[in-house]
């Protein structure tokens, strides 16, 4: 009966991996409504609040908005001071963005500095940079009194940090409509009424994020078809796919993109290298076209290669997708 | 022996307790970091607006808006806000003096919101050229102009004003408990 038993689990696993297998995909793929900034030894920092921002608290009640880049947390303002040397009580500039206090971080223990009153037309002389340099030049506007905490980021985390998202639900092959859950926000929804995922929280982007089983973290703004340029170090479309970036910095977001009629996804897989492109395929037509070398604006510049991650969405997904909202967000008042 | 040492225990104890005193204060005193679970927007009267999660944007320092999420039934519906106030939107119309179709610039991420009183509109098709003729400006007020084509999408005009509801200025507040552990886990 026993060695019946395991006979039947076997051929159902054997089952499980055929029909696995009549799939591309190489891993599972599974949806996450925890996504966060994580630091070298998997500590979380904080819910990702915006591009690169996370959010914390102190005990004492002091709402801190940080700006993260891998190798390190900053704060969201510049200290400044109303003597030359960075001497005097400090002060804070306006956060960049709306409705946040203002926050510095820096120094070897990355001491962190809080708005401490309201903003007012004042003069400063003197700027402290993070990395603890003083640069005296006078410069007015309106700044809020700053307060230093005793409270040093060195003590809490340890660069470098990356966006990771918890796997959460398994996202099954093939069409499956779904219905929303209670605690649904803004899901994005294929043609089939499939949930792909569900918009970042709290980010500025329509951006929805996936895991895989291997526990790569990656963001789609649709599930396909691909409508890109992608480029070639080859003169005929052959060889890896690079894509053009603004330099060698790595950023939080380690970027993606869909290639072919199966919308397979690429992912970033090395840091941007100073290279030269000769060939560059228009998605999804296919069609490949040689680089006119002599182009003033030229194809050598900060390149990054891209590499297949084992996902392809055509699996999965049916496209178009669309945002639906869920129960889970406030109603417009007056509206049931 | 042993009672001249027990008459000590005591005043040992009292005294350890006065030496570790003012280092237990000190850490009270010290401040630490607590995650923050809840992100929302308030308004004058301290009442919340929309969702919890608010992102946030700024092309100078200052400058900006607060990005606001409700529903409209499944519909989502994503606001602007500003410290001092709603931020509205031009909306434009298929014909003189604001009637006809109400039309949005472009396929934004955000919804529009038409002065003076806030009146939510949804978006209710796909972006393509349309003839726009007037245009409900930022200040509420309607500008008959010459007609011209633009890429545009339908607006669905709604029965809410914001400003029925919430009173600027509007803050960001945060809540949290749950400290953040010190060194690696």
């Amino acid at each position: 009966m026993r060695s019946r038993r395991r006979s039947g689990t076997m051929i159902l696993a054997l089952v499980g991996v055929l029909m696995g297998a009549s799939a591309a995909s190489a891993q599972a793929l599974f949806r996450s409504d925890d996504v966060g900034i994580y630091d070298s030894t998997g500590k979380r920092v904080g819910p990702l609040t915006n591009y690169s921002e996370v959010v914390l608290r102190t005990r004492s009640g002091h709402s801190v908005f940080l700006q993260v880049v891998p190798e390190r947390l900053f704060g969201n303002a510049n200290l400044h001071f109303p003597e030359r040397g960075c001497s005097g009580r400090p002060f804070l500039n306006r956060p960049w963005a709306s409705g946040r206090s203002s926050s510095w971080v820096g120094g070897p223990r990355q001491t962190l500095y809080v708005q401490a009153g309201e903003f007012g037309p004042q003069r400063m002389r003197s700027t402290l940079t993070p990395d603890g340099e003083c640069r005296n030049s006078v410069v007015g506007g309106p700044y809020a009194p700053a307060e230093r905490l005793d409270v040093d980021l060195a003590d809490y985390f340890t660069p470098p940090f990356a966006l990771r998202a918890i796997p959460e639900e398994p996202v099954p092959i093939g069409p499956v409509a779904e219905r929303p859950d209670r605690s649904d926000r803004i899901v994005l929804y294929d043609a089939t009424g499939k949930k792909v995922g569900a918009k970042i929280r709290g980010s500025l982007t329509t951006n929805v994020v996936l895991v895989t089983a291997s526990g790569i973290t990656f963001e789609l703004g649709g599930v396909g078809p691909p409508r890109r340029e992608v480029y070639f170090e080859s003169t005929d479309c052959s060889g890896p796919r690079f894509m053009q970036h603004g330099g060698p910095a790595a950023s939080i977001f380690v970027p993606t993109f869909l290639v072919g009629p199966r919308s397979s996804v690429y992912r970033q897989a090395e840091a941007a290298e100073w290279r030269t492109m000769y060939s560059s395929m228009t998605e999804p037509s296919g069609e490949c076209r040689i680089l006119d070398q002599s182009d003033p604006v030229g194809y050598t510049a900060w390149w990054a290669r891209y590499a297949p991650i084992g996902i392809d969405l055509a699996d999965y997904f049916t496209p178009p997708a669309t945002f639906r909202a869920g129960p889970g967000l406030r109603s417009l008042p007056g509206v049931r | 022996m042993h009672s001249f040492m027990g008459q000590f225990v005591p005043l040992l104890a009292l005294l350890v307790l006065v030496l570790l005193a003012p280092a237990a204060q000190a850490g009270e005193r010290g401040d630490a970091l607590v995650y923050a679970d809840h992100l929302a927007v308030y308004d004058g009267f301290g009442t919340q607006v929309g969702s919890s999660w608010v992102p946030s944007d700024g092309f100078f320092p200052g400058v900006g808006f607060m990005y606001v999420e409700f529903r409209h039934g499944s519909t989502p519906v994503i606001v602007r806000l500003r410290t001092d106030g709603f931020q509205f939107d031009a909306v434009r119309f298929s014909q003189r003096g604001c009637t006809g179709d109400a039309l949005f610039d472009a396929d934004w991420y955000h919804s529009a919101v038409a002065a003076p009183h806030g009146t939510v509109y949804l978006h209710a098709g796909p972006l393509r050229q349309r003839t726009v003729k007037s245009t409900l400006n930022t200040r509420g007020r309607c500008i008959t102009h010459e007609p011209y084509r633009a890429n545009t999408v339908p607006l669905m005009a709604t029965t809410v004003h914001l400003a029925d509801y919430f009173v600027p200025p509007f803050v960001t507040r945060t809540r949290g408990r749950t400290p953040v552990p010190r060194g690696a886990p």
